[in-house]
């Protein structure tokens, strides 16, 4: 199913043409037209001087020229649509791919790309590879359609007045190294803005601080610094276009100058010259692009190749040894501080890991959870900083999961034995209440609690909990506990906890004392565990002191 | 309206870049006069070819000279106008910053402190708004200006020669322009979709972004897929939409080559034109002007999203105006504490629907140079609320803080006077989990000063000497702080660390309540000794140790004060304080 964007990126290219060849067949036919055909008003320009000099006016067709304008109307549109469309499905499709992948994909595989280097791919990367397909594919068409049509027909006429055209060409080359030479100070600019933008968020965040100790001076001067800088590399940048866009001008005018002396020297009509400047007319057009298909290109291929290397790491296998060994699903082995610890799983209990913060008990349930998930088991692991997505709160306790009106009551039951309902009037209300960017709107108690419930109500065996009632208060989570353990819809799940806390410890059956130095040290019934003399009532009593 | 029009001329005209505006000037006119003699020039070109001897090779010079002074016009006009821009930018920029930085925002009648303008606000009125003017620059939209000066004195200059097919050209020209803004507007409406399409799908792909790592331990039966294939559908459908707009809109504009020749033809009985050469002219202006018609809508557009952008840049400044502010370099006055007397008689929050109000009422607390106040309380007994109108952060009407001064420079506190906020705010430093640590170095995160100051290494050997926690740490004067690295404990040493470095008269201290490491918590209780030297100390306090040595505690409950004493009282005669200690023993 997966196989876009596993190729290279030319054997993609090729893929993706032949994917739509119709398309492109008609869009290169459109652009053949479109040429053809406007290179006929040349010699209807001619015509209409050596009629001038003859005084025969009301022999020119009107009509002609109006027809040529509707086919260059038709055959433009139609070329850059058939062009376009293409690259806009492929570019969706890409998206969609890649979302998938990541999704579905071990997050261990993509540990080293930050979130905002995947949004970069996602995004950035993605609409640079359409702007290669939807842009320097059709410029690049257009360039090589319009010699070739152009070209023939000038010979026709006159040979001589090919050689006209090389000023012109000499200047869009001298255009695009200078457009080229000043692309990166471009880049340069924009990471420039991104350290102005940083700076002023910090200041945001800060502004308090700083009018407390009356430092607004110096923060204002690195401001004005840093600011300075970046538009002064924005001017630098804008140089280029500067000098550069006026040269095609200058290019035309050498270009018709030169055939302006072929004209004499041949003694040619001075309609002749006429033909030759609406070509020139004609040329500059496809040629203004020349200089951006060698950057869109370079760029799409570099967005390729990035983009390559993040589906590569996403296939390959993970070749640390916790994840190639044999696990037994019931005693998983997790390796902690260069120690293998064996976790007994009680099925249908509570479990409790406790130990010192930094201990690795995260590490750990992120691990026992990997495990279940090569052995196919439903298993649902909230972290203990949640991860809200901007949406409503039913869609985010569901994700994604088809919702029926019985799953709907359940979660309204459970929003309100969490102490949700003061959400909303009611509990509709609060189903479909909008969470917004990053779970603005709701505390991050409450995002807690509704993360808690998105795992009760799904339908995993197993259940992973990092530290779920730091923000709820005692009563609520002893009584949140013994209700579930009374429903009979989670009675009989497995839950794995972490706490640091005596009274959530006392809640459940089954307590796994961590430590640094030893890794797991006790594991064993609470009522044992929490007896004197044990390393877990050492470390409540150390709590107390 | 009138005051508009002067506040503009403050956003555009700089006063010191007068020989830029001359230049620029001198440039459109001598493109004008170009454009001017241009349909002439390419006249004499033509018909030089009738004429016997060497008339070609004279016209063809100056055609040559012609287009070569051209574009060394539009190229000094260029640079001349992108300098200014960048000049005007650095200007608005450094002037939205400074009234922004020094002003006091103003959240609510009787509250200051809180920020009145969000993140947003703030980055779009500094930076992105200041984005449309960039782009003007970057996609040349400044040129069309010479442009039209240029083709509009080209066609001027054309009625000379024929007045019947140059008055129909402009009239024909200036239509088509007319019809090509309306679909321009039409088009910009479909590109404003897309536009917003395009802002809701970066910001869905980046909140999916963040989730990725988090949803996998959970069956989420692709929900990243299936939020995002709505929005990518959506914007797919409305950009291809745009692209018909698009691709058809510079479709026509390329077809008119061919219609206003037909045009030209069209007039022929009219314009008795008999000479090839005034025929040459006229298609040579023809095609000289279809670009700068191209280009119309597109810079117009973006012409008006920099002036919207200006206006909002300038209504930001205005409101800003009407806030208090600070100004630079402004010093603490130096005052010799005596004695610090802060009296609440009464405070409530706004009522919010569905909550109780909560309110404090009859809270008197002295206080001397050198003490340490502990307040303690269960969590939501109004402590903090006390330690913000003790930093000023909240403007109570019914309370007061008094600091007698030796030297009889009193400062009250009381109601809503700006000039005694301002003053006694600069006798205050708080520490809390609000106070920022700045991705900067370690020096600079502690005298909040760019500036080397010789006072610091004096600080710094001391402070070095007696908490050994920085040693364990390992940071230097010169280590950059990366604040995403720094435990909750951490950020709260560095800003203990500034406020003791800065010695105000009086240090609030908001003390965090999480766990710490038994290390960095002694750090801290060192350097709330260090601070008690030089200020009076206000602490709330999480926990025992902090507050067993305090000079005075007092007791919270229900918004009220309950108890007051040194810890030994207070543990055999108050009830209250006994709960609290137990609480954080529990």
């Amino acid at each position: 199913m997966h196989y876009r964007l596993n190729r290279s990126f030319g054997p993609w290219l090729l893929f993706h043409t032949l994917e739509y060849w119709y398309y492109y067949i008609g869009a290169i036919a459109s652009l053949y037209f479109l040429h053809h055909f406007s290179s006929e008003i040349p010699e209807l320009a001619k015509d209409l001087g050596d009629m001038a000099m003859s005084g025969k006016l009301q022999d020119i067709p009107i009509s002609e020229f109006f027809l040529l304008a509707l086919y260059i109307l038709f055959f433009r549109t139609m070329s850059r649509l058939l062009f376009f469309y293409p690259a806009r499905v492929q570019q969706r499709n890409l998206r969609m791919e890649l979302v998938e992948r990541i999704e579905n994909a071990l997050p261990r595989k993509y540990k080293k790309y930050s979130e905002g280097h995947l949004f970069q791919t996602l995004w950035n990367d993605l609409n640079r590879i359409r702007g290669f397909v939807g842009f320097a594919l059709l410029q690049f068409g257009n360039i090589i359609i319009a010699t070739m049509i152009f070209i023939p027909k000038i010979e026709a006429f006159n040979g001589d007045f090919l050689i006209a055209f090389s000023p012109l060409l000499v200047c869009v080359v001298v255009f695009s190294i200078i457009i080229y030479f000043f692309h990166p100070y471009q880049k340069r600019s924009m990471n420039e803005y991104a350290e102005v933008q940083k700076f002023l968020i910090e200041c945001y965040d800060a502004k308090k601080t700083i009018q407390n100790y009356h430092s607004e001076k110096d923060f204002y001067k690195v401001f004005s610094d840093i600011s300075n800088k970046e538009l002064r590399t924005f001017f630098i940048s804008s140089m280029g276009r500067v000098l550069s866009f006026p040269m095609i001008k200058i290019g035309v005018a050498i270009s018709l100058v030169w055939a302006a002396l072929i004209v004499k020297d041949n003694g040619l009509a001075a309609s002749d010259l006429i033909f030759f400047s609406s070509f020139l007319f004609l040329i500059l057009e496809p040629l203004m692009f020349l200089s951006w298909i060698g950057i869109v290109a370079s760029q799409g291929f570099a967005a390729w190749t990035r983009i390559k290397e993040l589906t590569s790491d996403l296939e390959e296998p993970v070749k640390e040894e916790f994840y190639i060994r044999e696990q037994d699903v019931n005693n998983p082995v997790v390796p902690l501080w260069d120690k293998d610890c064996t976790i007994h799983l009680k099925p249908a209990s509570w479990m409790v890991l406790v130990g010192e913060t930094g201990v690795g008990k995260s590490w750990i349930l992120e691990r026992i959870s990997e495990v279940l998930d090569v052995n196919k088991k439903r298993y649902s692991l909230i972290h203990q900083e949640p991860y809200l997505y901007n949406d409503t709160i039913e869609k985010n306790l569901f994700l994604g999961l088809d919702i029926t009106e019985e799953k709907r009551e359940k979660a309204k039951h459970y929003l309100k034995e969490f102490g949700l309902d003061i959400l909303g009037r009611d509990l509709d209300q609060v189903l479909k209440m909008e969470i917004g960017e990053n779970g603005k709107r709701v505390s991050g108690g409450q995002a807690k609690r509704i993360a808690l419930i998105r795992s009760i109500v799904s339908e995993a065996e197993f259940i992973l909990w990092d530290d779920p009632f730091s923000s709820v208060d005692l009563i609520l989570e002893s009584q949140i506990i013994q209700n579930i353990k009374k429903d009979p819809d989670l009675r009989h799940k497995t839950f794995i906890v972490t706490s640091h806390r005596l009274s959530t410890v006392r809640s459940c059956d089954y307590i796994y004392y961590i430590s640094k130095e030893n890794g797991l040290e006790e594991q064993g019934e609470k009522e044992k565990l929490l007896n004197s003399g044990s390393l877990v009532d050492a470390f409540f009593k150390k709590q107390l002191v | 309206m009138h005051s508009l029009k002067n506040s503009w001329s403050e956003y555009l005209y700089l006063r010191d870049q007068k020989f830029l505006i001359v230049i620029i000037a001198i440039t459109l006119a001598v493109s004008s006069y170009i454009g001017f003699i241009t349909p002439q020039v390419i006249k004499d070109l033509y018909e030089s070819y009738s004429k016997p001897g060497d008339a070609t090779h004279q016209a063809i010079y100056a055609v040559l000279a012609v287009f070569c002074v051209e574009y060394l016009v539009s190229v000094i006009y260029q640079l001349s106008i992108n300098r200014y821009v960048q000049k005007l930018l650095d200007h608005i920029r450094s002037m939205s910053f400074t009234r922004w930085i020094l002003s006091i925002e103003t959240a609510g009648k009787n509250q200051y402190g809180d920020n009145k303008y969000p993140m947003g606000e703030v980055l779009s009125r500094v930076l992105t708004d200041t984005e449309a003017v960039i782009e003007m620059v970057s996609t040349g939209s400044f040129k069309i200006f010479i442009d039209i000066t240029y083709i509009v004195s080209c066609l001027i200059g054309f009625i000379k020669l024929n007045t019947v097919s140059g008055i129909a050209l402009i009239v024909a020209e200036v239509l088509t322009c007319f019809m090509l803004v309306i679909a321009g507007k039409k088009m910009g409406k479909v590109y404003m979709q897309v536009q917003k399409s395009i802002g809701i799908m970066s910001r869905v792909i980046a909140n999916l972004a963040g989730g990725f790592r988090f949803t996998y331990f959970h069956p989420h039966e692709n929900y990243a897929s299936k939020r995002g294939y709505k929005y990518f559908e959506d914007f797919l459908k409305k950009q291809l939409k745009a692209n018909i707009w698009d691709a058809s809109y510079f479709s026509i504009a390329e077809s008119l080559f061919p219609i206003l020749l037909a045009l030209l033809v069209l007039i022929f009985p009219y314009s008795h034109i008999v000479e090839v050469a005034v025929l040459a002219a006229i298609i040579d202006l023809i095609q000289r002007s279809i670009a700068p018609i191209k280009e119309i809508t597109g810079k117009i557009s973006s012409i008006q999203r920099a002036r919207t952008g200006i206006t909002r840049i300038e209504e930001f400044n205005r409101d800003l105006k009407t806030l208090p502010k600070t100004v630079f370099d402004s010093k603490a006055e130096s005052v010799e504490v005596q004695k610090i007397i802060l009296n609440i008689d009464f405070f409530e929050y706004p009522k919010k629907p569905g909550q109780d109000p909560f309110n404090l009422k009859n809270i008197k607390i002295e206080g001397f140079p050198g003490e340490l106040i502990g307040i303690v309380g269960q969590s939501g007994c109004g402590k903090s609320t006390v330690l913000k109108i003790l930093s000023a952060d909240i403007i109570a009407e019914e309370a007061s803080v008094e600091i007698e001064d030796k030297n009889g420079n009193d400062i009250l506190l009381s109601g809503t006077n700006l000039n005694e906020i301002l003053r006694y705010k600069s006798q205050v430093s708080i520490v809390s989990q609000d106070s920022h640590v700045f991705s900067a170095s370690l020096q600079f995160n502690i005298t909040m000063s760019y500036e080397k100051d010789g006072s610091f290494d004096a600080f710094w050997t001391q402070a070095l000497s007696s908490i050994p926690y920085l040693k364990t740490w390992g940071i230097e004067p010169e280590t950059q702080i990366d604040v995403k690295d720094l435990s909750l404990g951490q950020k709260q040493l560095l800003s203990a660390l500034r406020s003791c470095y800065l010695a105000k008269p009086i240090v609030l201290f908001d003390e965090i309540s999480s766990g710490l490491d038994s290390e960095l918590e002694e750090a801290l209780r060192i350097l709330v000794l260090l601070i008690q030297k030089n200020s009076l100390t206000f602490i709330v306090a999480h926990r025992i140790e902090t507050i067993v040595h305090a000079n005075k505690i007092i007791v919270m409950e229900n918004g009220r004060m309950v108890a007051e004493g040194h810890h030994k009282g207070l543990l055999e005669n108050s009830a209250s304080y006994q709960d609290f200690i137990s609480q954080l023993n529990s």
